[in-house]
């Protein structure tokens, strides 16, 4: 199948650069852990409405808003795709970037921050913002906030909200009124590889984030009136799929509690997450979060 | 009498031009130094808070559109950075009236939810692109600003803009210092405490109480001079006392012919001022 190659060839390609994962990869596991290939889409533009585009690449999803007064992205990749992202706005309008949302301070979505700043208002979420600080990143944005923030340009509208933790405890869910499409960074990937929550970047819970909140936190979103979604990672996905992303985030909590309290060991868990959940034995995921969401539902 | 009542409702409410009148010439501005690189500009529409940066200039409040020019002008004695963001307290003209110019000179306009609203109702240009509803923070160069929204004051969308390092308050007219008449803030003055439509009587005091959790020294009121906190604290309770003498006087049945006799005898309202109508959103409620 086209998408399994397609995959295949950006695992390629990622090998080179797999060090500046960013912050993902910030908590580097222990020396025995198998190296991680991040498997990047190849770049390409894809139309989800007249005036809105995704553009996939190395790194995060990026959404591009177009409108007669400026362009407002969502997510910027790595510093090195900086130019590839100027590139296919330009093909797709003239008008300058005038606002950069970041979904959270990852750099894979956010690492291009600084080569927009210049003339761009850069806005994230408040523990976005402070944890790009605290981890000394470049292109730290001007603007944050901690509820709800909207930005009207060439009269259309872009609302970033924080509904609670979920992939960290700083994440903007981007929401498109008017085409009635939601960003919604990395707390719902489009899973690759085996898909669902346990392909590569399946269901990430990062340091911050929460396994206890992240039901809630969905539950609100879905309240929110929305037909298609832009992942942080993956294919465009449709309201449906966030549905059973959360019933499924919910059975994988359910299951991983009941084992703590079992006393059961790190390795019969991951291994129940294998055979359960189809999570990826070689993904980041795996390899991050086990030890972490087997400590907070111990609480 | 009630000509005075309506310049001032007209100077709060209306943008500058009318078709009737040839309208006055601005009055010249003043520009004063708070703190490093922090200036009140003064002279005629709301107080203008100038925030320096090496990377741009933030503005609080950019006073009626007339003023653009003379505002720049001293913006320009201080700086010649670029004005990159404008912070709108509250909705009104007196306040916003800049925002298209500066927006057509590449700044961006930030104010709360309620006040891009009520902007927008009323046909005023240059409504803000960013809005909020709880709390907002702005870097620039190395300065730094929160701003936040405490509930309904002056107004159902007021902005209070901290420096925290500086220890400063901005806080739109909620908290104002009249025109040289003192800090009475039930002094029936032009500037003195005012509901405007969509502010509440009723809920100042506990908006007020947020604020003075607030860690600050001075504060930079929508009108008048610059004050220090404990002016925002006499502020309120000043506030609370007016609203329950008002209230007791009303459910005693009294009339407004008596409310207007209290106002002026135990608050020193001046009576040539309609004080009445300025506290009509408090009789309206409690006698609903």
């Amino acid at each position: 199948m086209r998408a399994v190659s397609t995959v295949i060839l950006a695992a390629i390609a990622a090998i080179a650069v797999v060090a500046s994962v960013g912050a993902v990869l910030a908590q580097a596991p222990p020396a025995q852990a198998p190296p991680i290939r991040a498997p990047f889409p190849a770049w390409q533009t894809e139309k989800i409405t007249d005036d809105l585009y995704v553009i996939f690449g190395e790194g995060g999803n990026t959404t591009a808003l177009l409108t007669d007064e400026g362009v407002v992205l969502v997510d910027v990749k790595f510093a090195r795709g900086h130019d590839e992202i100027v590139n296919r706005v330009k093909a797709l309008t003239d008008k300058p970037v005038k606002y950069v949302f970041n979904t959270h301070s990852h750099g894979d979505h956010t690492e291009g921050n600084a080569g927009f700043q210049p003339t761009a208002t850069i806005i994230a979420h408040r523990n976005a913002r402070a944890a790009m600080v605290e981890a000394k990143q470049p292109g730290v944005p001007q603007v944050s906030y901690t509820d709800s923030i909207s930005v009207t340009l060439g009269g259309k509208e872009v609302v970033g909200r924080y509904f609670g933790r979920a992939h960290t405890n700083g994440d903007t869910w981007v929401y498109f009124p008017a085409q009635k499409v939601l960003a919604s960074g990395d707390s719902f990937n489009n899973g690759l590889g085996n898909g669902g929550t346990g392909g590569f970047f399946g269901m990430f819970i990062a340091p911050g984030g929460s396994i206890v909140d992240i039901t809630k936190t969905l539950d609100e979103v879905l309240k929110l009136d929305f037909d298609v979604v832009v992942p942080g990672h993956g294919p465009l996905a449709k309201r449906a799929q966030v549905v059973a992303w959360r019933a499924e985030a919910e059975a994988v909590r359910n299951r991983i509690r009941g084992m703590v309290r079992e006393r059961r060991t790190k390795e019969e868990v991951t291994k129940m997450l294998i055979d359960e959940f189809r999570w990826d034995p070689n993904g980041i995921i795996l390899a991050r979060s086990v030890d972490s969401l087997m400590r907070e539902l111990s609480q | 009498m009630s000509r005075y009542l309506a310049i001032a409702v007209f100077l709060l409410l209306c943008p500058p031009v009318s078709a009737q009148n040839a309208p006055p010439p601005p009055v010249p501005l003043t520009i004063e130094a708070i703190a490093p690189d922090t200036y009140v500009v003064r002279g005629e529409g709301g107080n203008t808070t100038v925030i320096v940066s090496d990377e741009g200039v933030l503005l609080v409040d950019v006073k009626f559109e007339r003023n653009f020019n003379d505002l720049v002008a001293k913006i320009k004695s201080v700086t010649d950075k670029p004005v990159k963001y404008v912070i709108n307290s509250h909705s009104h003209g007196d306040h916003t009236g800049g925002n298209q110019k500066f927006q057509d000179a590449s700044a961006v306009i930030i104010a709360h939810k309620n006040a891009r609203a009520a902007m927008i109702t009323g046909k005023q240009p240059g409504p803000p692109q960013i809005t909020y509803t709880d709390q907002f923070g702005l870097q620039l160069g190395g300065r730094e600003v929160i701003a936040r929204y405490f509930g309904r004051a002056h107004t159902d969308g007021d902005t209070w803009v901290s420096l925290p390092a500086q220890r400063i308050l901005i806080t739109g007219d909620s908290f104002n210092t009249a025109d040289g008449r003192g800090l009475n803030p039930t002094n029936s003055v032009t500037y003195a405490f005012f509901v405007a439509p969509g502010g509440s009587f009723q809920e100042v005091t506990q908006t007020l109480d947020a604020v003075l959790k607030e860690d600050f020294d001075i504060a930079i009121p929508g009108h008048g001079p610059v004050a220090k906190k404990a002016d925002v604290l006499r502020w309120r309770n000043e506030i609370e006392k007016l609203r329950t003498r008002v209230t007791s006087m009303v459910r005693e049945g009294k009339s407004t012919a008596e409310v207007h006799k209290m106002l002026v005898a135990e608050f020193g309202w001046d009576p040539t001022l309609d004080p009445v109508r300025r506290i009509q959103p408090l009789l309206d409620q409690v006698r609903r």
